[in-house]
């Protein structure tokens, strides 16, 4: 049970700087989520967390104990933590039981002891029928569950996960989701779960650090994620919100071409910043002229997709901005169909444009 | 309390890193860099100095450089090696890498045989598979000739062994199984699903090996072709029996003659090998472009089956052409030797009362020289090769996995000694290790050195290419599940590194019993080695006397082969036997 | 003891030196306390580049079973090699080398301008032919070998193979000689520069019109006779072309009119050998009649005149030629310059 204190943390590769300076801290027993597109710095930052990198300037603490510095770094086997890989890396010339018994064996844990927590933990994790198997003969959920219980036996103070279910079919992804999440609420253990998909992230973590560019754009919980992005760049990943670019109009309102549109102001800023209004497919309405008074805008669809429950339409609204919305399947739009979009004004968010977003 | 106020102190900081430097991985490091230093540095820092020295007055000169690219018939040669080592290396690569495939990946049927025949093409010193291709392909005597005369009646010959493109041939058919050793060791770690998806058209065998596999094992093969460059520009044997009577004149012919000649042009000899370096270090970097950034892993803890791709209709034609290179390299050169070494007069032709076995009986039982120096190659061959692959192995880690800053530089100073010709090295280890504080002159430590500096970059390129098939993933879950950097060197990259390391160990200890050059100046007669006897008995004339050696070094140098080969498959088995068992429940 | 009634018979009798010219006592009291010393020693190491590795390994055994207690090393490669070696050694200062048997006077020539031999004249050396005695002045070194150079043939196919070099350049012989490369072997360099004195470059001209096949040794014509790949080989060694005839191959030797060169090994000690009076010890068993029989039994030329070569031949019988040593050096690389710019 460990509390992590990660600060000002940086990691330079020759000129290309993957990770800023961030500041993460991380309460025993949470679960967070590190959660960004590929390249934002979250798996150096695991990489970082893990001992394999030493950082270039900052620190990381475990309990107030100095693990990583830019002096040198406290190396993987010492750091009480464990790690399970994107690729899972199940030895392929070990059979599961060895696999999983590995760590134990490097403790020089006494057999009976050894054998008793190894039956346990392939009961956990269902795999105590292919104990004598070897990788090459299980399926990718099995060795996905391999690498669970190999990292789990040595109970570390902490686990770090590794993208755990990208490899995974989708169906499966989606069990193995509840299923991580359930092992974490049953150990308490503080984990650190790096993801691309947010999904995933918000299913699984108590706290989310969503990461672009090599810095933390937002520590938050999922539900501050999703309902309060801190800027464009969150609102974006998170929910595919709507962006919007324009400058400021005054408080309250965002200048987009000619038209003013009003929201909700949630960032900072002085009248002809640039700004940004986000807002969710879900929250735009397709409306006849007339419907609604302000925040319309007029546009052509440019394409439509028919999803069953709801519509999925692509609308031009001019100055190279397309916006989503998600209308009643009962309404049919054709391409090229003129059509005004109305944008809620409490749905709608004016927030900072992503700051630091990098290429 | 105050304790934990002292633990935050920056001192107290820097100590308790400190506790956790890499110390093991730094003594490692150190050990690896001293003894590169001297097994490898120091030699060809005296070739090098050698090269600035004039022959006759010792004194300090760029003249032998000068000499280099103004006198006559010193550019040409050069010109020659290269159209030789490249062709080598194309054709070895063309047969090499879909008979690996073939054999590694494949239900062709008598995939042990071609392996194990393979590999001793690979055994055959180069002056012998030439000396057996004299007697096949010779204009006028040559055998097959003279059974192409007989069938067709026709009065010129089938093939004129005497020319660049008999040398081409001669070259690259011992060269292959370095292209096959390796793609194969490589293949026999890859995964099967990919090719499982492309082989579903029965029509698409060819078109799955070329676009499925041999991509991914790319850096196999270009690390074979490389070798096989190099092999084609440092053969002695080949060339000067078979391109001396068309008068042309490659690098190490050239260098034959700088020793040859009074006074011996030994300086000159050095300066004229430097441009081979700088064009293995061309190739290198060319490797590095090609390969670029792109990952090869394919041990990547996912699965990796034995299953084969089933050939169909397409099997008979592929052991056709696995068969090339048995055949050529081993079969009918072997043939021709045999019949010779059978023979009490070879010169007249087989028949009845012509054959003994005198010549065996000589050198297994008679000649205390051949008995000594058969022991003394098998024993050389066996500690060379596996001190070098040690050694190749740690620095291929310490290379592959960036342990230490300056990893490229370490590379190319452990593959520099394989592209000096034998005969200029052996110089360099001369001066190298006559002086303290490794004086060991007179010693077989020192024939031990110098074969484990000069086929260091194969265990090293090996060890490369095998580790770039291993996800460093599988080495760091290791550590993070707390196995120190040693124990994860040992119990983890070793086991998966098995069969390379295997194939590591034959493609340095195959060599070493065949290499001649080298230990030119190092042997002494105690330390006496098969094949400096052989080129004796060849420079006294006896044709018996060498193919019965020949056919001993085969047998010899088989017999461990098939040992090394058996052990590790009995290693696999032991592993795969099991699982099969759990499966079939 | 009986060692002992030997030594004090020869003392009293005095006939010691007349016993020992005739060749007929051995050893002499000289050579008994040269054994003394060279027992003391116990070691002798040989680099031999002269003979073959069977009548070199005979000489050996001969030596050895002779002078029990001393352990012969014997380091056979090629003439250049073990000159080199040698070079190596000096220049490294490990010294190791106690008799350096090279075919090529140059080497010597070189060595004592440098002052790296050392001043021995054996016993018995007399018995050479008298051409070859006392090749050095100041005895620093020694004929150590008798090596010719002559012409050899298919003796099965061919029933008038060519009596002289110069009958040898006839059109009947067009693509069916062979010859190794002077730029490979000193024996073929020597006979280059032997011929190119006798008919200068003319020979070498009409030579290459009869399209020869260069090999690389001169032994390939050996080879290149055996398997039928040529009939006729030129520059051609004499002894190993006898060995093979013995053997039963069809082969056979012709010791031209105009000339049979004659290529004479030497045999030295290096001032720093570290076993001195071991190599002096075999420097005079050189010329010990034992040895010339072991020659003669390889089809070798003796080292003493006394003892008869094989097959009834004798240096006498033939017209022979050696090259003399001044200004070899510049002669060997016109040779070669001139071989390659003619014949490729």
């Amino acid at each position: 049970m460990s509390q992590i204190k990660i600060s000002n943390l940086q990691k330079h590769f020759g000129a290309f700087q993957a990770l800023k300076g961030i500041d993460l801290m991380v309460e025993e027993g949470t679960l967070l989520a590190l959660l960004g597109p590929s390249g934002c710095g979250k798996s150096t930052t695991l990489q970082l967390l893990a001992g394999f990198e030493t950082p270039s300037a900052g620190e990381i603490r475990v309990n107030d104990r100095l693990i990583s510095s830019a002096q040198g770094v406290v190396p993987p086997e010492k750091r009480d933590i464990s790690l399970v890989f994107q690729n899972y890396a199940v030895w392929p010339h070990k059979t599961v039981a060895e696999n999983v018994a590995f760590g134990l064996q490097i403790r020089k844990t006494p057999r009976a002891v050894l054998e008793e927590k190894l039956g346990k933990a392939l009961k956990t994790v269902h795999l105590d029928h292919l104990a004598d198997r070897y990788p090459s003969e299980l399926s990718g959920g099995q060795q996905q569950r391999v690498a669970l219980a190999r990292a789990l036996i040595v109970e570390p103070s902490i686990l770090l996960l590794d993208e755990p279910l990208s490899n995974l079919d989708a169906h499966l992804r989606e069990e193995m989701r509840f299923e991580i999440r359930q092992v974490h609420d049953l150990l308490g253990l503080t984990t650190v779960y790096v993801t691309h998909d947010q999904g995933e992230a918000l299913v699984t973590a108590n706290q989310i650090a969503v990461m672009n560019g090599g810095s933390v754009q937002q520590l938050g919980t999922p539900r501050e994620i999703f309902e309060r992005p801190a800027n464009a760049f969150v609102a974006a990943f998170i929910g595919s919100n709507n962006v919007i670019q324009g400058q400021l109009a005054r408080e309250g309102a965002l200048r987009f071409g000619r038209t003013e549109l009003a929201g909700l102001q949630r960032g900072r800023g002085t009248v002809g910043d640039p700004f940004a209004l986000c807002i969710r497919p879900s929250k735009v309405r397709v409306v006849a002229p007339g419907e609604a008074s302000g925040n319309v805008l007029p546009g052509q669809v440019i394409r439509t997709a028919y999803l069953g429950e709801y519509c999925d339409v692509l609308v031009d609204v001019g100055h190279g901005v397309s916006v989503r919305a998600f209308t009643p399947p009962s309404l049919d739009f054709s391409v090229d169909q003129p059509v005004l979009l109305h944008l809620p004004t409490e749905d709608c968010q004016l927030l900072e444009p992503a700051q630091r977003v990098t290429s | 309390m105050g304790v934990t106020v002292h633990a935050s102190s920056p001192a107290a900081v820097a100590d308790e890193l400190k506790n956790h430097r890499p110390w093991v991985r730094w003594g490692v490091v150190s050990a690896v860099l001293v003894a590169l230093f001297f097994l490898v540095a120091q030699p060809l820092g005296w070739i090098l100095y050698n090269s600035f020295h004039d022959d006759q007055t010792q004194a300090l000169t760029v003249g032998n450089y000068l000499r280099l690219f103004t006198a006559k018939g010193l550019l040409q040669p050069l010109i020659n090696s290269i159209v030789l080592a490249f062709s080598t290396a194309l054709l070895s690569t063309l047969l090499g890498v879909p008979l690996a495939w073939f054999v590694a990946r494949t239900n062709m049927p008598g995939r042990s045989w071609i392996r194990l025949l393979t590999l001793a093409a690979f055994v055959t010193p180069s002056f012998i598979g030439a000396l057996g291709w004299i007697l096949l392909a010779a204009p006028n005597a040559g055998w097959l000739n003279g059974l192409f005369r007989a069938a067709t009646g026709s009065a010129s010959p089938l093939m004129n062994i005497y020319s660049m493109g008999g040398a081409i041939f001669v070259c690259a058919i011992y060269t292959v199984p370095y292209t096959f050793t390796i793609v194969a060791s490589a293949l026999d770690e890859m995964a099967v699903e990919l090719e499982d998806a492309a082989t579903t058209l029965g029509a698409g065998v060819l078109r799955t090996m070329m676009s499925v596999t041999i991509p991914m094992v790319m850096p196999a093969v270009i690390v074979g072709f490389i070798l096989s460059f190099i092999q084609g520009m440092t053969l002695f044997g080949v060339p000067a029996f078979l391109l001396t009577p068309s008068g042309t004149a490659v690098v190490t012919t050239k260098l034959a003659e700088f020793y040859q000649l009074f006074p011996p042009e030994i300086y000159m000899a050095a300066a004229y090998c430097m441009p081979l370096i700088l064009l293995t270090g061309g190739l290198f970097w060319v490797r590095k472009k090609i390969l670029g950034r792109k990952r090869f892993v394919m041990i990547g803890g996912k699965s990796r089956a034995g299953r084969k791709v089933d050939l169909k209709a397409w099997r008979w034609p592929a052991l056709a052409f696995a068969l090339i290179v048995p055949v050529t390299a081993v079969l009918l050169p072997y043939f021709a030797l045999v019949v010779v070494s059978l023979s009490k007069a070879w010169g007249q032709g087989p028949s009845l009362d012509n054959l003994t076995l005198h010549w065996y009986q000589w050198a297994v039982l008679d000649n205390p020289a051949t008995q000594s120096a058969i022991v003394n190659s098998l024993a050389y061959a066996s500690v060379s090769a596996t001190l070098c692959v040690l050694l190749g192995t740690l620095i291929a880690y310490i290379v592959e996995r960036r342990l230490v800053s300056g990893t490229s530089f370490i590379a190319s100073l452990t593959n520099f000694p394989i592209i000096i010709p034998g005969i200029v090295l052996s110089v360099g280890f001369f001066a190298a290790y006559t002086q303290p504080p490794l004086n060991l002159y007179g010693t077989a430590a020192i024939l031990v050195a110098a074969f484990v500096a000069t086929f260091l970059p194969i265990a090293f390129s090996n060890g490369e290419a095998t580790l770039k098939g291993i996800s460093p993933d599988l080495e760091r879950v290791a550590r993070i599940l707390g196995a120190s950097e040693a124990r994860t060197f040992s119990s983890i990259t070793v086991p998966l590194m098995r069969s390379g390391l295997v194939s590591g160990w034959l493609l340095v200890f195959i060599p070493v019993m065949r290499e001649l050059s080298v230990a030119v100046f190092l042997i002494t007669p105690k330390t006496n080695v098969m094949t400096t006897l052989i080129y004796n008995y060849k420079d006294g004339g006896n044709y018996e006397a060498v193919a019965a050696a020949s056919v001993l070094l085969l047998v010899g140098t088989m017999a461990v082969v098939a040992i090394a080969q058996w052990v590790n498959v009995k290693l696999a088995r032991h592993k795969r036997d099991r699982a099969e068992a759990e499966v079939v429940q | 003891m009986g060692d002992f009634t030997r030594r004090r018979f020869l003392q009293v009798t005095g006939v010691a030196g007349t016993a020992l010219a005739a060749g007929l006592i051995r050893p002499s009291f000289a050579t008994e306390s040269l054994y003394e010393a060279a027992k003391a020693e116990g070691q002798l190491n040989l680099y031999w580049g002269s003979y073959e590795q069977k009548t070199i390994e005979g000489i050996r055994d001969a030596f050895t079973k002779r002078y029990p207690g001393i352990s012969v090393n014997l380091l056979r490669q090629a003439s250049q090699t073990v000159y080199t070696r040698l070079r190596l050694e000096l220049q490294n200062n490990s010294p190791n080398c106690d008799s350096l048997g090279s075919t090529n006077i140059l080497h010597y020539l070189e060595l004592k301008k440098i002052g790296a031999l050392m001043p021995f004249r054996p016993a018995g050396s007399e018995f050479l032919p008298k051409d070859f005695q006392r090749l050095d002045a100041d005895d620093l070194y020694h004929v150590g070998a008798i090596s010719l150079t002559a012409i050899n043939f298919q003796s099965a196919k061919v029933s008038d193979a060519p009596a002289s070099w110069e009958a040898a350049l006839d059109g009947k012989w067009a693509d069916k000689l062979t010859i190794g490369s002077p730029a490979f072997s000193g024996d073929v360099s020597s006979w280059v520069v032997a011929i190119r004195k006798k008919y200068g470059d003319r020979y070498l001209k009409e030579l290459a019109k009869l399209d020869p096949k260069v090999g690389q040794s001169n032994v390939d014509t050996v080879t290149d006779i055996l398997s039928g790949e040529r009939l006729v080989g030129l520059a051609a060694p004499f002894s190993a072309s006898l060995t093979q005839k013995a053997a039963g191959n069809p082969i056979d030797v012709s010791t031209p009119s105009d000339g049979t060169i004659v290529n004479l090994g030497l045999n030295a000690i290096p001032a720093n050998a570290p076993h001195p009076n071991a190599a002096k010890l075999f420097s005079e068993f050189l010329y010990d009649p034992e040895v010339s029989q072991i020659l003669a039994a390889n089809y070798w030329p003796t080292l003493r005149t006394d003892v008869p070569w094989a097959e009834g031949r004798s240096l006498e019988q033939l017209s022979w030629y050696r090259n003399p040593p001044e200004d070899l050096v510049a002669e060997v690389a016109e040779g070669i310059a001139k071989w390659k710019e003619i014949i490729g």
